[in-house]
């Protein structure tokens, strides 16, 4: 396999993604304090100001569409690799990139689909169907974004596969596009752990 | 219609795509629109798009990115060792010793976190350095731990409960009190086999722990305080009926984040960190429940639940007997899948079923997260033996597959006893929601 190298698509798309994620993140932390003051309103005042579900719902919408991307590009989507590990090397491009193609067309399809519904959307300014009265275009648009992102990381992804193994660098193709191990994961989990604070490691 | 032939291929395609490296939740989607183009036509799949969006907008599976949050804030930033250290006060003396700290300190944890991966990770490091210089079997220490963090899915909160939940349109607060039991059973079912075991062969564990002085356990004793304390707020207000599940996570997130704050350990840095952990998981966990929901839908236009619950009937299975199938089929199944794709890929099929076999969605869902537990300690795909070697970083996973062992043996057990006493499933959600 030889030394790890930065694929180029990437090197440009993790930033992005990376950044798409964080304020999605930051919006879930919306959603908790929004939720949290919802809770002391209708306990303590017995008052409830409505929709904080229904945003919470557009988060949720958004939150996990976006994150198709960032997922995407940190190699996390669910894949099996048990029968793959065993094939000949060559083998193994050919599965890893129908794999990128695949989800690539499955990403574009999604596009199509999803684009509808904002069209629609626009088309009668449907609003929701609660005292908010939001206008749907604005979560679903920041949706479609989301899956946007996605669907051009995943084109992106797969178009670089196909490069690759059409020019011969099939070894690079598998370094790039091969499932998640499970080794990759464990490693993952353990860098995690590792990043907590030093000062908490102190037993007594 | 479909005939039960086409129904076993379209299986066997499914499978078999998912092995060659697919994408799990790509190859749902490819399957649904294989199925609608080839039976009806593909223009049955013209409001995915809104499909979509109603799957993810969605209050329910908010509760995921919430609890995957509160579980990753309390990894990060917690202190596991703490915990460790006051349970073995307590538990370091049974016959076994430290093996039933790993087992206590992971049901401990399991109470705060949904995810059994993630309390493998954290009870494996916390664990291991402390049994390695002690004289106990490597293989019992491994297979405690391996086995034990699958408590982790069982004991509520359980991202696999929610996930089951919206897919089946089953109340998560009513899976949340169905979890309890079997999860204190199976916990004690873990204990007892340690017990028994290093009775029987007392060479297993000849270390025992030295009794620390009362005072020093009673001070220890207050670590164990905001770990019991936040899982009270939980879920004590899903069972009062004060909070949905995904409100009483987002509480759980404050109380975790002033929790860390009284650490020292709350940083933006560690925040961000888990934010994006927590995006990332969420993501990966709901393009399959999409593909998952779009290959339901198209499933049940074919006609799929409807021919498979008629084969069942044709051939006069019972339900005892169609639960038996069952399991040999996920236990089966989980060897070679990632759980989460065994689960979420077998609902859109099993669960029809099992409603028109009349089996309880709540006991079915429980049934099912045990299965998944099963699979996270099967080899050669299950996830937890790998994060357990991985944290041990020597030795051969041999050591850790057959630490497993006894502890699997329990987990059948379990489904036996749930089999048998159904009530043990279904009591406490039937007592604090009203019968079902």
């Amino acid at each position: 396999m030889g030394k790890e190298q930065i694929n180029p698509v990437t090197r440009i798309a993790q930033p992005i993604a990376r950044w798409a994620a964080l304020l999605c993140g930051w919006a879930l932390m919306a959603v908790v304090a929004l939720i949290c003051i919802e809770i002391v309103a209708r306990k303590l005042f017995n008052s409830s100001f409505q929709g904080v579900d229904e945003i919470g719902g557009y988060v949720m919408a958004v939150l996990s569409c976006t994150g198709f991307a960032y997922a995407l590009v940190t190699n996390s989507h669910v894949r099996v690799d048990l029968l793959i590990a065993r094939l000949p090397r060559s083998a193994q491009a050919i599965a890893n990139i129908l794999a990128m193609v695949i989800l690539a067309g499955i990403a574009v399809f999604i596009v199509m689909r999803g684009t509808v519904v904002l069209q629609e959307t626009l088309e009668f300014g449907s609003v929701s169907t609660s005292p908010l009265q939001t206008p749907l275009w604005i979560p679903q648009s920041l949706w479609l974004a989301g899956l946007v992102l996605f669907m051009l990381v995943a084109v992106a992804y797969a178009a670089h596969g196909l490069f690759l193994t059409l020019t011969g660098k099939t070894s690079v193709a598998n370094t790039h596009y091969g499932p998640p191990s499970l080794l990759d994961e464990v490693e993952q989990e353990i860098a995690a752990l590792e990043s907590r604070d030093p000062q908490s490691e102190t037993t007594p | 219609m479909i005939t039960l032939t086409q129904i076993t291929l379209g299986f066997g395609l499914m499978l078999l795509l998912m092995l060659v490296g697919l994408h799990v939740g790509a190859v749902m989607f490819l399957l649904s629109i294989l199925g609608a183009s080839i039976f009806i036509s593909p223009a049955i799949l013209a409001s995915l798009g809104n499909q979509i969006w109603a799957d993810t907008d969605n209050f329910v599976l908010l509760a995921i990115p919430m609890f995957v949050l509160l579980g990753e804030l309390l990894v990060r930033g917690g202190s596991t060792d703490k915990i460790y250290n006051s349970l073995s006060d307590w538990l370091g003396s049974l016959t076994g010793g430290l093996l039933h700290t790993n087992i206590g300190a992971s049901a401990m944890f399991a109470a705060v976190s949904g995810s059994s991966v993630a309390t493998a990770a954290t009870i494996g490091r916390v664990a291991l350095p402390a049994l390695k210089t002690r004289n106990y079997s490597p293989q019992l220490v491994l297979g405690s731990i391996a086995a034990g963090a699958t408590l982790g899915i069982l004991i509520p909160p359980s991202i696999n409960m929610i996930i089951y939940g919206a897919m089946t349109n089953t109340s998560v607060g009513r899976l949340y009190a169905a979890g309890v039991l079997p999860g204190i059973l199976l916990t004690v079912l873990f204990m007892t086999v340690i017990v028994v075991m290093c009775r029987i062969w007392p060479q297993l564990a000849t270390d025992r722990v030295a009794h620390a002085p009362w005072s020093v356990r009673l001070k220890r004793l207050v670590d164990l305080l905001p770990m019991i304390a936040i899982f009270a707020i939980v879920m004590g207000s899903i069972y009062l009926g004060w909070a949905t599940p995904t409100e009483a996570a987002a509480v759980g997130v404050v109380c975790a984040l002033l929790l860390l704050l009284s650490y020292r350990t709350l940083t933006l840095k560690l925040v961000n960190e888990c934010l994006l952990a927590t995006v990332q998981i969420t993501a990966l966990i709901v393009l399959i429940v999409t593909g998952a929901a779009c290959l339901n839908y198209v499933l049940g236009i074919l006609g799929v639940p409807q021919a498979l619950a008629g084969f069942l009937s044709d051939i006069g299975a019972t339900q005892l007997q169609f639960i038996l199938m069952l399991l040999v089929f996920y236990i089966i199944l989980g060897c070679f899948l990632e759980t989460l794709a065994m689960m979420i890929g077998t609902i859109p099929v099993v669960f029809p079923i099992v409603v028109a076999m009349g089996i309880d969605p709540v006991w079915f869902g429980i049934f099912l997260v045990i299965m998944c537990e099963v699979s996270l300690i099967t080899p050669p795909t299950g996830m937890n033996l790998y994060v357990v070697q991985g944290v041990r970083g020597e030795g051969s996973i041999m050591d850790v597959m057959v630490g497993t062992i006894p502890f699997l043996l329990m987990m059948i057990l379990l489904v036996a006893l749930i089999i048998v006493m159904p009530d043990i499933v279904l009591w406490l959600p039937n007592w604090s929601f009203g019968p079902g």
